[in-house]
């Protein structure tokens, strides 16, 4: 396994709150390219890794890097420049925005014009925003949203929100998308288009995806290696038919019958 | 001439509540200080002007990049490492008094401490004024519409999303600060051209709670709201001697029943434009009846409402 | 040495006032997580119910007792009148920082309107003579003020630590919405901590009133609060404490060995500094933001 195929490695993370272990010596590296899938129940700590990822928690101790560099202490909007996206347990939108400025904001975070042009209203201007306009358009009508492109973000049906916060994700500039339970909410149907969607998005975007998720079958249809955290501890790592049948996996989600003393 | 000098006093008006709506309105920062921009920006102009034989208008902008300086300096404390507004809010409250306490005791014969600076020239004109406020408003219309503006109001709506789709939080508060210190200094140093005389009083509490009422009526997100806004309080200050008095009472309870009721303002997220007044005059009449009642369940709500506050008591 | 005694005398009676304003400014902002602007309206307007009564000839106590009164009744109607519904409906922080900075205008002007800028001399009663000790002459106003700062401080301390109201106080100031599904009436939680608040602003009102004057602009001191509560660590009650002793010992030297007029200038300063260096105040814990 050589280092260039890393290309987010965790080393021994540690993250404590106080006498609390949120995430206890875990070790997890994604390939370029994979499709991983992060479960657990509730409280494992998944969103708490994700958070140490993206910049927004610094861990206790350990080590995370990505493409070579360290991620530790860098500010989460440095993390997204350097390619890494994500989406949010809890939809984070902007609301009172439109659907087509909530996914230009990714590409123009970094503003490409200068302040003067800007204020000035050049042409130039006026043009570079029609052509991010454009791009972001493309990712609407991959998410299949085009139509509510002037809609405000906010009174959309919790589906289409969903599906707004991936479009968002996607128009960073990105090479590993994290995804926080994007099926939350949703029936069979649901979750089967949102298959298909990931699936497609995986392939056409050549992204390393990070996929934390409830719905089992979701992660088991999409996810080549599956990490299960149990209590801020790393369970198991595996492919999706040992995790289905490794005995501590079943335990940790269904408990255990009491022995009678 | 009474009347240009209402103009000129609309004018430096709206060019400072156009600073601080960036701020406040675009990018949700609470200030009370901008006062204390306008004074920095005054005093340096007036005195550039005065002792260096500085032309107005480089005057005014350079009055305009010492509020900038302070403002970065004193801002950018409380805004690094995600500290909560709160920090910034007290930083500003406390920034409009120093300022204003620092002039005062500087007893020397350039800048004559409480007493201030007379014999300044005249040399702002109503339509020097009238220029000054429709280019600013305008290069402020483009910025907000512009990927700045954007990044601004993303930080308003969504802190952490913003942050984690590459806004800097720090550079774009910043960025926002600066702006409207410019904005507040600038109005300033106009003023000061026009009244020929200012101390560290013109530059008073009183008028940082001007601004934000006028914030507040307006509306965020909004530009021609909070312009709007700043016509007519500028207006009715003028023209009604016993409002003014009171006013500050008035402001107090409307800022309440304000963020109460409708905390984004009379014209929050929205902009004057001829299509939208005809839609909104379409609207109302269409639905005379359904606003009546929402009125009247408004009112019944008010009245229950007391009634339960009893109760619960 | 009589007056660096003297000085000692000032800082901690005026230090005592501060902490005591800096920890009901600081309790309602770790509960409720806002800064409450209309902490100076609520205090100027107990400091004037005391000066009326005082004025009327009932004597100090009495007086002290009405500011109190007063402070707790204005605050809470502030309380149920503008913060609880807006806290209702999920508002942003920055609209409940404005509504509160409109509660501060409306009282001031009010007064200001009604009776006037002078500046109006609270007696002090019983407690303005001079006491002697060690030869020095000591203001008994200064004494009384740190005493009853201490002795507010100690009741307050043992309220939070060692009663039940106390600890659904102290689990609200951790986290609101949990103590709410814990089963805290977050209500009530919210009437006795306005109602706290409003007391420690009426005995700074009142003690400032004595020391110093009444006038329509004396809510300008809450920035004082603020500042001291910033220096100690937002959100931290001790810090609240040690930074209006810090403030007010600073303060005091700044008075008596550089110039009054700069005091003030010095506070600001010190914020800055400390926030360049400490960005959580002395005390202050980290703040992790919740996702």
């Amino acid at each position: 396994m050589n280092n260039s195929d890393n290309a987010l490695k965790v080393n021994n993370l540690v993250i404590r709150f106080g006498g609390l272990y949120a995430i206890d010596n875990v070790n997890m590296h994604i390939n370029k390219g994979e499709f991983v899938g992060l479960i657990g129940p509730n409280g494992a700590g998944k969103t708490t890794f994700f958070n140490s990822i993206t910049g927004n928690l610094i861990p206790t101790e350990g080590t995370i890097t990505y493409q070579g560099k360290s991620l530790i202490k860098k500010s989460p909007d440095k993390i997204s420049h350097m390619g890494i996206s994500r989406t949010f347990q809890n939809i984070r939108i902007f609301p009172k925005m439109t659907v087509l400025e909530n996914v230009c904001l990714p590409i123009h975070s970094k503003p490409t014009y200068n302040l003067f042009s800007a204020m000035l209203g050049l042409p130039s201007v006026k043009n570079e925003d029609k052509r991010i306009q454009e791009k972001a358009l493309d990712f609407l009508n991959r998410l299949g949203i085009e139509a509510y492109k002037d809609h405000q973000a906010g009174a959309l049906s919790y589906g289409l929100q969903r599906r707004l916060e991936i479009a968002r994700a996607l128009a960073a500039d990105l090479s590993l998308l994290l995804l926080d339970e994007p099926a939350a909410g949703m029936n069979n149907d649901e979750c089967n288009e949102l298959i298909e969607l990931l699936h497609g998005i995986h392939k056409d975007f050549n992204l390393s995806i990070m996929l934390i998720e409830h719905h089992i079958d979701v992660v088991l249809k999409l996810c080549s290696r599956i990490y299960v955290l149990n209590l801020g501890k790393l369970l198991a790592e595996g492919a999706p038919h040992e995790i289905q049948s490794n005995p501590d996996v079943i335990r940790a989600y269904l408990g255990e019958r009491r022995k009678k003393q | 001439m009474y009347i240009a000098s209402v103009v000129v006093t609309i004018c430096v008006n709206i060019v400072a509540v156009i600073g601080l709506a960036l701020l406040t309105g675009y990018t949700g920062m609470f200030s009370l200080g901008h006062a204390g921009f306008m004074c920095i920006g005054a005093y340096v102009a007036v005195l550039l002007n005065k002792y260096f034989i500085v032309p107005y208008v480089f005057a005014l902008i350079l009055g305009g990049f010492a509020s900038v300086l302070v403002s970065l300096i004193i801002g950018y404390p409380t805004l690094r490492n995600k500290l909560r507004g709160d920090y910034f809010a007290i930083c500003m409250l406390g920034f409009g008094t120093v300022v204003r306490l620092i002039l005062n005791n500087m007893n020397n014969p350039i800048t004559n401490g409480a007493l201030g600076i007379t014999n300044i020239p005249k040399l702002t004109t109503l339509w020097s004024a009238l220029l000054f406020m429709l280019v600013l408003v305008y290069f402020m219309w483009n910025f907000v519409n512009s990927q700045y503006g954007k990044n601004c109001v993303a930080i308003q709506q969504q802190e952490v999303a913003a942050e984690m789709m590459g806004v800097s939080i720090v550079r774009t508060k910043l960025l926002s600060l600066a702006i409207s210190a410019f904005y507040c200094a600038v109005s300033g140093g106009i003023l000061g051209f026009w009244l020929q005389y200012i101390a560290p009083a013109t530059f008073s509490d009183t008028r940082s709670n001007d601004f934000l009422a006028t914030l507040v009526t307006g509306g965020i997100n909004s530009i021609t709201g909070p312009l709007l806004a700043s016509v007519f309080l500028t207006t009715m200050l003028e023209y009604l001697r016993f409002f003014a008095n009171w006013r500050l009472v008035v402001y107090g309870l409307l800022f309440i029943l304000i963020m109460r009721f409708l905390p984004e303002g009379i014209m929050g997220y929205k902009e004057f434009s001829l299509k939208n007044t005809i839609k909104f005059f379409k609207e109302f009449s269409q639905n005379k009846v359904k606003i009546m009642e929402k009125w009247m369940r408004f009112c019944a709500k008010l009245t229950k409402k007391t009634n339960n506050k009893e109760r619960k008591l | 040495m009589t007056i660096l005694i003297q000085q000692l005398i000032t800082s901690v009676s005026v230090g005592g006032l501060y902490a005591v304003l800096a920890v009901g400014y600081a309790l309602i902002y770790s509960v409720f997580d806002f800064t409450n602007f209309a902490f100076g309206g609520v205090m100027m307007v107990s400091a004037f119910s005391g000066y009326y009564i005082s004025n009327a000839g009932f004597g100090t106590i009495p007086a002290m007792i009405v500011a109190i009164l007063t402070g707790i009744v204005v605050s809470i109607a502030v309380e149920l009148f503008a913060y609880r519904p807006m806290r209702k409906r999920n508002a942003k922080r920055l609209f409940l920082m404005i509504s509160a900075m409109g509660v501060n205008i409306f009282l001031t002007n009010l007064y200001l309107s009604l009776f006037g800028a002078n500046l109006r001399t609270l007696s002090s009663g019983f407690i303005s003579n001079t006491v002697s000790i060690m030869n020095v002459q000591i203001g008994a106003v200064d004494i009384a003020a740190f005493l009853t700062s201490v002795v507010a401080l100690a009741i307050l301390s043992f309220f939070l630590y060692k009663t039940r109201p106390g600890i659904t106080v102290r689990a609200s100031a951790i986290d609101v919405s949990t103590a709410g599904l814990m089963g805290i009436n977050v209500n009530r939680v919210s009437l006795i901590v306005f109602a706290i608040s409003g007391i420690t602003a009426a005995i700074a009102g009142m003690f400032f009133g004595m020391k110093y004057t009444v006038y329509p602009g004396m809510g300008a001191m809450s920035t004082k609060a603020f500042i001291a509560s910033v220096i100690g660590g937002l959100g931290s009650l001790p810090g609240a404490v040690l930074g209006g002793f810090l403030l007010g010992i600073l303060e005091t030297l700044v008075t008596g060995y550089i110039s009054a007029t700069y005091r003030d200038i010095f506070s600001f300063g010190t914020m800055i500094i400390i926030l360049m260096f400490m960005p959580n105040g002395l005390i202050g814990k980290g703040d992790q933001s919740k996702l």
